[in-house]
């Protein structure tokens, strides 16, 4: 009984410090991504399953034409630009009482270790959040090259059975 | 209008209170306030967000506006990579003026929500036609 109590109180201060540590890196891990996406740079998550990999970016009131992706080898970048239209009411005597959100050029770059196909790749923008499904080309292993003249393959291993 | 999230009012301490009751984290979303002749305008920036997970109340002369994007990836599919984790978008805001909430106005497209509020006819400008002495 006493150790129950004697225990307790530890456990719930490191409980409770456990939880401010959780939120602390929360809100900096926050701050990085809101930071990073007034540069330009907006934040994205990476899944894969069974070598399809799913990226997802976060492109808030940008529209599909001024996007831009591109593949090379190993790298996917992503490009573009947000412009801010302040729509849904009449523009006459706009004055700014808060400006927050980022306009102008985006731009993202990943490598993967491996080469991008891009004919499997493929992407779309919806409800401003840009998804991207992309394969790495097939591996290609080891090819023997026959010599002219040669036997092939397959008939050397026949008669060797 | 001022943001409440910069002040003690009682709308901030009752949003944080929400916050630990569900625990969970909530992302401010970056917002643009304009004033135009005839109204105020509120854009936030919520990507993932659309008509069916947004929500916008006014209670109190405050205006929450809140919504949940879909996070998961689909079914089989695991995380690699992440800099954001499942977001709750939450703000709040106090209106100086006084407003008629049944005409608010709010869309949302590509992710950014807009709330247009009227402002009311007697704070409208009003140009004054000047005669000849």
């Amino acid at each position: 009984m006493l150790n129950a109590f004697a225990y307790s109180k530890p456990n719930r201060a490191l409980g409770t410090f456990q939880r401010l540590q959780d939120e602390l890196n929360a809100s900096l891990v926050e701050f990085r991504n809101g930071l990073m996406a007034t540069q330009g740079s907006p934040s994205l998550n990476v899944w894969q399953k069974e070598g399809v990999y799913l990226i997802r970016l976060e492109l808030a009131g940008v529209e599909e034409d001024s996007v831009k992706l591109e593949t090379f080898k190993n790298e996917l970048k992503i490009s573009g630009e947000r412009q801010l239209n302040h729509t849904g009411t009449d523009q006459t005597g706009i004055e700014v009482i808060k400006s927050e959100r980022h306009s102008g050029a985006i731009e993202r770059q990943l490598q993967f270790p491996f080469h991008i196909d891009s004919s499997k790749t493929h992407a779309s923008l919806k409800n401003g959040i840009l998804e991207i499904h992309l394969s790495p080309v097939a591996e290609l292993g080891p090819t023997q090259i026959r010599i002219e003249g040669q036997k092939p393959v397959e008939d050397s291993a026949a008669k060797s059975n | 209008m001022s943001n409440c999230s910069t002040s003690s009012k009682p709308c901030c301490q009752q949003t944080q209170l929400q916050t630990e009751k569900s625990v969970r984290s909530v992302t401010r979303p970056r917002t643009d306030i304009h004033e135009t002749e005839s109204a105020y305008v509120i854009q936030a920036d919520m990507p993932g967000v659309d008509e069916s997970s947004a929500q916008v109340s006014f209670e109190k002369n405050v205006l929450t506006i809140s919504g949940e994007p879909q996070f998961n990836a689909p079914e089989g599919f695991e995380s690699v990579y992440h800099e954001s984790s499942a977001r709750y978008f939450e703000r709040s805001f106090r209106l100086n003026e006084q407003v008629n909430p049944q005409e608010l106005k709010a869309t949302v497209s590509r992710g950014v929500l807009t709330v247009v509020i009227p402002k009311a006819e007697e704070l409208r400008r009003v140009q004054i036609p000047i005669q000849a002495g």
